[in-house]
């Protein structure tokens, strides 16, 4: 079975700067990891170099069985939805839709098939009555939402998520879990990043430690040692009892 | 005055529809920067008696070229660089006209166009551009609309931003090769941005963004035409078409600005009202 993700002993630099080092990795369909580490650790370069958009200066990755580059038509990737303007004119199937472009291909319009698709993602995120909507006028955990049913349009086999859970509600973080544990059972390998171990705990079963390097990679409950979560954090890591990690800053 | 109202009309069109695009990428500085350096490539096509049509395609093509390479660029400041190109080749422009003995009228027709001395052939080329522009935008609009709304999301689906942006470019500078002879290199940025800026006001969906675009640049058109040639016929008074045209749409947007304002500030009022009762 081709592994979704293999990572050998990776190197980013930008600059010359070393940004991140010693990461490897592997990951097969139907499993996800979250990559926890403190701000600046890493998380996003990672996440970037899975997705090629920053070469490594040394060891290699290999998504799907091939190059990042050449994986991407089959790699989603859920951006925090801080950096889009809510007053951009778009509406939610138009964001939804976005997620089937590239099966579309250039110079063609959406089929019956990919707006079938549009709106069996957002009934699966619970918003197929806010498809009309503009994208701008819904909550911020309703726009996260918006941003997974674009990712599960695009039918994707490994996904990306650059943490999801920041500032959404309750009813969003269930939704997220549901869809993430559906999309595991089908096959959909999973990258999450989080500095929320709680949230890791209840959406996966490994963990990449990062702090500009990596500190540890395994299952959860054999990463999330109290010296791993120490040598993360710092002295921004309190371990309170069986694994619960309290980190006083991050 | 027929042929000026259909290069107009089709101008609307085009720069309705891109205006939007330039709108929403933010591109209003560098469609400034294409209008100019698009000029030296005009200046130098009169002054050798050429079409000044080809000049400007060709100024504009490699104006694109170098303007997308630039601002993708992460070690240019892209700002400086644009103001410097902008001003550089503008200056170009301006030197080869200066070297004419009718070089404040040569000047004055490139920068500002000459819309009611416009011919046949001059508005089947423009119209030309114009179905190639807009070809290329229906086309491509699904991933401009993408590369507009989520840039890191575009790169990520492994589209080529580089690719995306030069096309950007491009339709820009075959606008403002469309428009140059008619409302001159000086005036073509009013026209692709204030119809747009005005729909903005207004509309929240991209469909009604695009038509309202549209809807307001052709009226504004035909009625800064309209009144330039109704008051050089019965008034004396010599308007310059063109730069009426951008007075009359500036005009509309000023309009439609403060009715927002005033209709915003009602709103809040009311809502403050039902709020305390």
């Amino acid at each position: 079975m081709t592994s979704a993700l293999h990572v050998h002993d990776l190197c980013v630099s930008y600059d010359r700067e070393v940004v991140l080092r010693d990461v490897h990795a592997l990951l097969q369909p139907g499993e996800s990891v979250a990559l926890i580490g403190p701000n600046g650790a890493g998380k996003s370069t990672f996440i970037k170099a899975i997705l090629g958009l920053v070469p490594a200066s040394s060891g290699y990755i290999e998504v799907l069985g091939t190059t990042p580059a050449n994986a991407r038509a089959h790699v989603a990737y859920v951006p925090q939805t801080d950096h889009l303007d809510p007053r951009f004119p778009v509406t939610v199937q138009q964001v939804v839709l976005m997620g089937r472009y590239r099966s579309i291909g250039w110079f063609r319009r959406p089929a019956k098939i990919d707006k079938a698709a549009a709106h069996a993602a957002l009934e699966q995120v619970g918003l197929v009555d806010r498809a009309t909507d503009t994208f701008g006028t819904l909550s911020g955990g309703q726009r996260q939402r918006v941003l997974i049913a674009r990712a599960i349009a695009q039918e994707a086999r490994l996904l990306l998520l650059d943490e999801p859970f920041n500032g959404v509600d309750s009813v969003t973080q269930d939704v997220l879990l549901d869809v993430l544990a559906r999309l595991r059972a089908e096959g959909t390998a999973v990258v999450m990043a989080t500095h929320d171990i709680s949230v890791a705990h209840l959406a996966c079963g490994y963990a990449c430690l990062l702090n500009r390097r990596q500190v540890a990679f395994g299952p959860l409950d054999d990463a999330l040692t109290a010296d791993a979560l120490k040598a993360t954090y710092g002295h921004h890591a309190v371990v309170l009892a069986e694994g619960t990690a309290l980190l006083t800053t991050h | 005055m027929q042929r000026a109202i259909l290069i107009t009309l089709v101008l609307a069109l085009l720069a309705g529809v891109v205006g939007v695009l330039v709108q929403l990428r933010e591109l209003s500085f560098m469609s400034d920067a294409l209008t100019h350096t698009v000029f030296p490539g005009v200046a130098i096509a009169f002054a050798a008696g050429q079409s000044l049509f080809v000049g400007a395609l060709i100024a504009g093509a490699v104006s694109s070229v170098l303007l997308t390479v630039a601002t993708r660029s992460k070690r240019i400041d892209q700002d400086s660089f644009l103001a410097l190109l902008l001003a550089g080749l503008f200056s170009i422009g301006v030197v080869v006209i200066s070297r004419h003995h009718t070089y404040s009228a040569d000047l004055t027709t490139l920068l500002f166009g000459r819309l009611l001395a416009v011919d046949t052939l001059e508005v089947i080329e423009t119209a030309a551009v114009a179905l190639i522009a807009l070809g290329v935008v229906v086309a491509m609009r699904k991933e401009l609309l993408l590369r507009a709304f989520d840039e890191i999301g575009a790169e990520a689906m492994g589209y080529s931003l580089l690719c995306i942006d030069l096309a950007v470019n491009l339709v820009v500078a075959l606008v403002v090769v469309a428009a140059a002879r008619a409302v001159g290199t000086a005036l073509v940025v009013a026209f692709l941005i204030t119809p747009a800026a005005t729909a903005r006001l207004m509309c929240s969906t991209l469909t009604r963004l695009v038509a309202t675009s549209v809807a307001v640049g052709a009226v504004g058109a035909w009625l800064g035409l309209v009144i330039s040639y109704d008051t050089s016929i019965h008034q004396g008074w010599r308007l310059a078409p063109g730069a009426t045209i951008v007075v009359v749409l500036t005009a509309i947007f000023a309009i439609v600005a403060m009715y927002q304002a005033v209709r915003t500030r009602a709103v809040g009022h009311e809502t403050t009202s039902s709020s305390t009762t």
